[in-house]
């Protein structure tokens, strides 16, 4: 072959930036399209949660529990209540008793408050998901629907995911000595069921589906209010959409 | 994700009760809690939809329990709810003396 010295390097010299250029696209998709869904026949996830709707009963977490055989003690929830009462004088008082499971006794005189609401709390499934990111060992990962799940073989119970929640949604299990949160009861939605607190919801405050299916009653409900997500600052890429949500809500 | 994929179901899901209770579902259809599912207010029912044994399914009542969802509370949206203070409602009844769970607004006599 009569290639000259020149010629072979101009060539070798744009194969290479090819190809550190496409590695180095490629990384950066990472982050940039991470939350775009990997299989597109499958279903993609998210949540919402009407703020109006929630009546702070706590069936919610109480079905949780039952589902999901988290431990009864009362600071291992997966998903859990809280009540703001927002006062005439400014201040906020935040009381979740149990999680909610057993209701809520007015804390503040009526006289004292301005406006006051519940707001249920549960795994954000993000797809940017803080908790994926710095888990050593690589335990917990997101599933191709969206769902943010733990491998309990694989985990170490070495709480780096606990700590980088920044919504307060893990814990470490007192038994099994490993991190648990909520899988949006992953084992109902490959049934076709429903999660157990939506099922156990009496005035559907709580809804899911698939944000891929722009005909979804999730994507309807989505376009016709007004949305936010929790700290959005964080850039967790939240798919846990809060409606009528107040600035007093941490 | 096989793993979180293997736990058994507790919670039945809704249409597992119309199976047997299409009586339940037309009553409940024509008053306010049609929109409330069964194992809300029943427990979860996995075991007794296999089983058919009425021990092992929640048949709740006491006024404790309505009032779990119904008592009075400031951060309770007037038009998501009908609430009601215990200390006043009828003082020593039990709510479905009155009321038909399945249909609160046809009053028994």
């Amino acid at each position: 072959m009569n290639t000259s010295r020149r010629k072979f390097l101009k060539t070798a010299g744009t194969l290479a930036g090819a190809t550190l250029g496409y590695a180095w696209l490629k990384s950066s998709q990472v982050f940039l399209f991470a939350a775009e869904p990997k299989d597109e026949k499958l279903p993609w996830y998210g949540i919402v949660i009407d703020i109006q709707k929630c009546i702070g009963c706590g069936n919610c977490a109480k079905a949780c529990k039952k589902e999901n055989d988290v431990p009864v003690e009362p600071f291992y929830f997966r998903t859990w209540v809280e009540q703001y009462t927002v006062k005439n004088d400014g201040s906020v008082s935040i009381v979740s008793p149990n999680g909610g499971i057993d209701g809520f006794k007015q804390t503040v005189p009526s006289e004292e408050i301005f406006k006051s609401f519940f707001v249920p709390k549960m795994c954000n499934h993000c797809s940017k998901s803080p908790c994926t990111q710095v888990c050593p060992v690589g335990a917990t990962f997101e599933s191709p629907e969206g769902v943010v799940l733990i491998d309990e073989k694989y985990c170490i119970g070495c709480r780096y995911c606990v700590q980088a929640c920044p919504y307060g949604c893990r814990f470490i299990h007192p038994v099994k000595k490993v991190a648990n949160k909520c899988t949006l009861c992953y084992h109902r939605l490959k049934l076709g069921l429903a999660p157990a607190c939506m099922e156990t919801c009496p005035t559907g405050a709580r809804m899911y589906g698939n944000l891929r299916d722009k005909s979804s009653e999730l994507v309807k409900f989505l376009k016709e209010h007004t949305t936010q997500v929790l700290r959005s600052h964080l850039n967790t890429g939240s798919k846990l959409y809060y409606n009528g949500l107040s600035g007093e809500v941490r | 994700m096989i793993d979180n994929a293997k736990p058994e179901i507790h919670y039945a899901g809704q249409q597992a009760c119309f199976k047997c209770h299409q009586d339940i579902e037309d009553k409940k259809s024509q008053d306010v809690h049609s929109d409330i599912r069964c194992e809300t207010c029943h427990g979860p029912g996995q075991k007794h939809v296999i089983s058919s044994k009425a021990g092992e399914i929640l048949k709740p009542s006491g006024r404790e329990f309505c009032g779990s969802c119904h008592l009075i509370n400031p951060g309770k949206q007037k038009s998501t709810i009908n609430q009601i203070d215990l200390n006043t409602h009828n003082v020593g009844k039990n709510c479905i003396d009155c009321h038909n769970p399945h249909q609160p607004w046809e009053m028994k006599k």
